[in-house]
């Protein structure tokens, strides 16, 4: 991208703050991501234990977000889940990934949280054309959610017969917006909010 | 549970023999051929991903300097060698955990349209299905690339998704297709070669 991005590091939406993690998250990080049913389908260690907790947010305090920008979701002051947009300049485009406690799960926080994000990184960085998103295939959550963000359905990539377990983590299904269909569904939202 | 550790990683040949050509390691001395082909689109990508602005003799030495320096368990690339000459490459990028191997190719310009790069990359696809017990091979490749597709498609692979803008060539954004082979669905036909 020839100007450097300038992703905001604090978004709020109704419900929620995203901002950058901080070292004293680490605690919070534990409470969710030591539940295997959490983790089932994301690429981290099990079983989950404070050292894994602490590598991710020390990881997360250092990423450069001209390139990864991670943001933790505070729901209630509490760090609850992240937000992460790999950002590759050379291709224009950008990849979603997220993750949110399991006590929040079904009243629609992931996807508010992934709405703002997506919003933030069109209006924010010029040159990107492309945000996309993957889960496996069994990951119900993971895709209603992609759904549910008006994300377009590419295509299924098939698992090697026999990983079964450590496929699990594989991404399949991949779903992508680009940024002309982020301005349609812009344009719906503020025609269905005009007064008649 | 992590079972990198415990995987045996594959232990694939460094000589293939083919009806019309050699597929061997990569040399030092075939600098001179790798950096004649610089000039044909798909080479320069594939030799500099990430670099812009023209192709350099230190590409062609950095490109053949990293294969030869690259681990043959998880990174092999053949040379493909026709006429005595090397005329391009058959790569593979091995990941045991996933059980999948994700195949590149390039043929010099001047010799397509034969079928050879179908011939070397259904060799190394044979090798694969045959000495290890990777389950996947898949590739990707540019929409417009038609003579790409058209290799994928003779090695039996199936289009799985199109990431839509999702690279930049020369400044036009364009479609990428994703193809891949699944242990069940190979058919070792270049057996009899």
């Amino acid at each position: 991208m020839s100007q450097l991005p300038q992703l905001p590091t604090r978004i709020r939406t109704d419900r929620m703050l995203l901002r950058p993690w901080s070292l004293t998250d680490v605690d919070d990080v534990l409470s969710y991501a030591a539940d295997p049913e959490w983790s089932r389908f994301l690429p981290v260690p099990k079983p989950y234990e404070r050292r894994h907790a602490e590598e991710a947010v020390a990881g997360w305090v250092l990423a450069d977000w001209s390139t990864e920008a991670d943001w933790a979701i505070e729901i209630a002051g509490r760090a609850s889940g992240g937000i992460t947009l790999r950002i590759n300049p050379q291709h224009r485009n950008a990849e979603l990934g997220y993750a949110l406690a399991r006590r929040h799960w079904g009243r629609g926080y992931m996807t508010e949280a992934a709405r703002a994000v997506i919003d933030a990184a069109f209006a924010s960085l010029p040159d990107l054309v492309r945000v996309q998103a993957g889960a496996n295939s069994k990951n119900r959550a993971s895709i209603r959610v992609m759904e549910k963000l008006g994300l377009t359905y590419e295509g299924t990539l098939r698992h090697a017969p026999g990983s079964a377990g450590l496929d699990n983590r594989q991404k399949g299904v991949i779903y992508a917006m680009l940024r002309e269909e982020w301005e349609q569904s812009r344009q719906r939202l503020s025609a269905s909010r005009r007064p008649a | 549970m992590h079972a990198t550790d415990d995987v045996q990683l594959p232990r694939l040949p460094t000589a293939i023999r083919t009806r019309r050509l050699t597929l061997r390691r990569v040399r030092l001395s075939d600098m001179d051929d790798v950096f004649g082909f610089a000039s044909e689109d798909v080479w320069s990508r594939l030799l500099r991903p990430d670099a812009s602005g023209p192709f350099q003799r230190r590409d062609a030495e950095r490109w053949v300097a990293g294969r030869r320096l690259a681990d043959w368990r998880t990174e092999p690339t053949w040379a493909i060698e026709f006429d005595g000459r090397m005329s391009g490459m058959v790569g593979l990028n091995i990941e045991v955990e996933h059980s999948r191997a994700e195949l590149s190719y390039a043929l010099t310009r001047e010799l397509r349209g034969q079928g050879l790069t179908t011939e070397a990359a259904r060799a190394v696809v044979d090798r694969v299905f045959l000495d290890t017990k990777l389950g996947r091979v898949w590739a990707r490749t540019d929409t417009p690339n038609l003579a790409s597709i058209r290799v994928l498609e003779k090695l039996g692979m199936r289009r799985e998704a199109v990431m839509r803008q999702c690279h930049v060539r020369q400044g036009e954004l364009i479609d990428l297709a994703v193809y891949g082979l699944l242990r069940p669905e190979w058919t070792p036909r270049a057996l009899d070669a």
